[in-house]
């Protein structure tokens, strides 16, 4: 069974619906995560084919959170998209991330950027 | 008579063959010399033989032998000549004179052989009668060979002959010359001095009986003499030439004698100074003066020296004299005079002052610095001597100089500051060690105020004494540490308020970001329907909206990165990247915006260029974000265009163009300054801070790009960008 979910890891609520409604415009499943222990605990358990990361959240950052799904083999299809208004501190996870996009980030972009990272359909 | 006549012609033959002997006559003469003949007995004898001879001759002619006769003839005729020979020769002429003065003549003889000086006597007619023993030892004849010669050939100098000289004329006048100096002959040729007196001595008829001549040898005196004037002469050519004037003076003030020196300082030759009285010489006030010093030394006995006053020569120049007077005391410990001795000394005194001018103008210089200065020698083992240390020290410590001067440890060991004393010492360690060095350290002063000084040593090595001399110059800097001190806490505040302002964009940033985003997101998901589909009039409003909040991200994003640029923030950090995606991302970003204004962006890569380059994505993708949003800003319809293309073997083209209104060319040298736009009217119309051209420019500037610009108003503008972008060899891509 292929695995459409995403998880949208980003303490502002509005900009969490926002960056849902693309991703399931880009037919992913969405889960939205506002704080940053709940995602690792979230990350614990499941293996989400995308995860959209603020940096700036709540307990533990987003960096951090990037570096266990890196360090982590389980996660090592899960692509990340980092969306986030600190250009600098993106520019240090450029080889990290699959994806950098600086807030604001467009819906439309951020859809169809989603699209094209959605796993193809294979019939397994 | 026959026999008689014949007797006395042999007699006289025998008698002429005897006396042309030369060996005969001096033998004759001898005979006359000899005192036994010269007195009367001689004669006497003489008699007797002839009268015996006479007799014996009588008593045989009356006999009558012949042959007897005529043998005894020539006998008593031969005595009979040698008789009146020595008569005539002898020139005993009576013998009455005989015998008045036989006796008292042989104890003149007697004396006058044993004189000393030489004597000889002369007959009227120039012949030598008498010599002593003392004359014959002068001459270097035999009394013998002068008997009878004439006088005449003793004397070394024709013009000092007795009788053909001048002076025989003043003899005979006057009867005798005295003390006449002449020089004799000697038999070896040799000439003697001496001292000539000669007596004419008469007989009772007033006839010139004889001349006596005595000679004393003078020869020796005369070397005496001679050797005396030399010592004279030399020493007056060192009296002369000493480098110095000399005056010998009697007690009453006349100068005896002075060498040229002292007689060119006055004026006059030698000669004329000579004997003379100062007084004659100077102004009686000066003649006093000089008296008084002279007084001085004469009643005291002790020298007076180094005397230096002034004195007018006879240019009238005047000239520094040093003077030393010394008592001349004679062998019995009298003072006699003072010996005045004088040397100029006006170039000496003139250096001496220049010297002293020169110090006095060092002093005043060293006094007037603010700095303290000192000199320290530094011996061969070690040991630390103050040399000098200028007065400025009591300024600068408070403390007074002699405290120093006596207390070498005083200035490291108290006068330092505590903390600072280490750093002193290393500074004083690599002094001893002769290299040059300069420190800045605190002085705790005599008021306990601190002050900041910098000591500035410079190392020379002193050949003569083996050791280093240090010349130190300490100068106060609290007013220079309390500038710099000052200047580093406004530097850190600077430094401060630049980070926190970084900070605070940053933090504006992202707090305008994240609603912004929330503004954007919701616009777009009205304009794409998802909560039911808009009116006309709604889908304007939407991008109205999302122009807006377009403008406002621009503005936020270029205020932080003029903020960075302007802190000096950006290092460029070159790594690969691919410039399709570059446009891609750079197209895909601001699309929404082009649309939104109903313009179409496109993009294109030429394929001359790699997929892969090496630089700075990230500002590269700022540049190009500013340059297609400004596009857009001044682009009301149309398209906007962005091209990569490799420019030449070096540089890399980043291209975008548009149709928008186009750019004046006065206007085009100006759009890249800072906050200049066009005219006031298009900041209003078209919105935005006229930051975005400027961080391109500053940018493409950092890269060590350039701009190329192309526009013309109703045209469109075109911007080029051209970076020396690398290329990455195959093998790494």
């Amino acid at each position: 069974m292929i695995n459409h979910l995403a998880l949208i890891i980003e303490d502002d609520q509005r900009l969490a619906a926002i960056f849902a409604q693309a991703m399931k415009m880009a037919e992913f499943e969405t889960e939205l995560i506002y704080d940053g222990e709940a995602a690792l605990v979230r990350l614990a358990e499941t293996t989400p084919a995308v995860v959209v990361l603020d940096l700036h959240l709540p307990h533990v950052s987003g960096a951090d959170i990037l570096h266990q799904i890196r360090a982590d083999t389980r996660l090592a299809k899960t692509k990340v998209i980092l969306a986030t208004a600190d250009s600098v501190m993106a520019e240090t996870l450029h080889s990290e991330a699959d994806l950098i996009l600086l807030k604001p980030i467009s819906f439309t972009q951020l859809r169809d950027l989603a699209a094209r990272l959605r796993p193809t359909d294979v019939i397994g | 008579m026959k026999e008689i006549f014949t007797g006395i012609l042999i007699a006289l033959g025998a008698g002429i063959i005897l006396l042309s002997a030369r060996k005969t006559r001096q033998v004759l003469s001898l005979l006359a010399e000899d005192r036994y003949f010269r007195d009367w007995r001689m004669l006497f004898w003489l008699m007797v033989f002839f009268l015996l001879g006479y007799g014996a001759a009588l008593a045989f002619v009356l006999a009558g032998s012949k042959e007897f006769l005529v043998v005894l003839t020539g006998v008593i005729f031969f005595f009979g000549a040698l008789f009146v020979y020595l008569v005539v020769r002898v020139g005993y002429l009576t013998i009455d004179e005989l015998l008045k003065t036989t006796v008292s003549q042989e104890h003149t003889h007697n004396i006058v052989k044993s004189m000393l000086n030489s004597l000889l006597v002369v007959a009227p007619e120039g012949a030598i009668k008498t010599v002593n023993q003392a004359a014959c030892e002068l001459l270097g004849y035999r009394e013998v060979e002068l008997i009878g010669q004439p006088i005449d050939i003793i004397f070394a100098k024709k013009e000092e002959e007795l009788f053909k000289g001048a002076g025989f004329e003043e003899l005979i006048n006057k009867g005798s010359i005295k003390n006449v100096e002449k020089t004799y002959l000697s038999k070896e040729a040799r000439q003697i001095a001496v001292l000539f007196s000669a007596s004419a001595i008469y007989n009772t008829a007033g006839q010139l009986k004889e001349i006596i001549c005595v000679a004393q040898d003078i020869t020796e005196r005369k070397q005496a003499e001679r050797t005396l004037q030399k010592q004279r002469a030399e020493q007056q050519v060192i009296f002369d030439t000493v480098p110095a004037m000399i005056w010998y003076k009697d007690t009453e003030n006349r100068i005896l004698r002075l060498n040229k020196r002292a007689a060119k300082s006055m004026g006059r030759p030698v000669a004329e100074i000579e004997g003379k009285s100062v007084y004659e010489l100077h102004s009686r006030e000066e003649a006093e003066q000089y008296y008084q010093d002279d007084l001085t030394v004469i009643n005291s006995g002790e020298p007076k020296i180094d005397i230096i006053e002034p004195l007018q020569t006879a240019s009238g120049e005047y000239r520094w004299i040093r003077t030393d007077k010394i008592p001349y005391r004679d062998q019995q410990g009298h003072i006699n005079g003072v010996v005045v001795f004088s040397r100029d000394i006006t170039e000496r005194k003139q250096a001496e002052n220049a010297l002293h001018e020169s110090e006095e103008r060092f002093r005043q210089v060293i006094t007037s610095l603010s700095h303290h200065v000192y000199m320290t020698e530094v011996t061969n083992e070690g040991q630390q001597i103050n040399r000098y240390i200028s007065p400025n020290i009591e300024p600068l410590t408070g403390y007074p100089l002699k405290k120093f001067m006596t207390d070498w440890s005083f200035w490291p060991s108290t006068v330092i500051h505590p903390d600072d004393r280490a750093g002193a010492a290393t500074q004083a360690a690599r002094l001893s060690q002769g290299q040059s060095s300069e420190t800045e350290y605190r002085l705790v002063r005599a008021d306990d105020q601190i002050i900041w000084v910098n000591d500035s040593g410079r190392v020379e090595k002193d050949k003569a004494r083996q050791s280093f001399l240090v010349y130190g110059v300490v100068s106060d800097i609290t007013e220079r540490k309390r500038a710099e001190m000052a200047l580093i806490m406004a530097r850190d505040q600077a430094l401060e308020a630049s980070r926190l302002k970084t900070q605070l964009l940053a933090n504006v940033s992202h707090d305008l970001r994240t609603p912004l985003n929330a503004i954007l997101g919701y616009t777009e998901m009205l304009q794409e329907g998802i909560y039911g589909s808009l009116s006309e009039p709604q889908r304007n409003v939407a991008s109205e909206i999302i122009d807006s909040t377009g403008q406002l991200l621009d503005f936020v994003n270029n205020m932080l990165n003029q903020a960075r640029i302007k802190a000096g923030k950006i290092t460029l950090n070159i790594t690969p990247f691919t410039p399709a995606q570059l446009v891609d991302n750079v197209q895909s970003t601001l699309t929404v915006v082009a649309k939104a204004k109903g313009l179409t962006l496109t993009s294109d890569v030429a394929p001359n260029v790699p997929p892969t380059l090496a630089g700075d994505s990230y500002w590269l993708r700022q540049i190009l974000i500013n340059l297609v949003g400004n596009a857009i800003k001044f682009t009301n319809q149309g398209s906007i265009q962005i091209y990569v293309y490799r420019y030449n073997e070096e540089l890399w083209a980043v291209q975008v163009a548009d149709t928008g209104c186009g750019i004046p060319v006065e206007a085009q040298s100006y759009i890249f300054d800072l906050f200049r736009q066009v005219d006031g009217t298009a900041t209003r119309g078209h919105g935005g801070s006229g930051l975005g051209l400027s961080i391109v420019k500053q940018l493409t500037t950092l890269m060590g790009g350039q701009i190329i610009l192309n526009s013309e108003v109703g045209q469109g503008s075109t911007f080029t960008i051209l970076l020396p972008l690398q290329t990455i060899p195959e093998k790494i891509q």
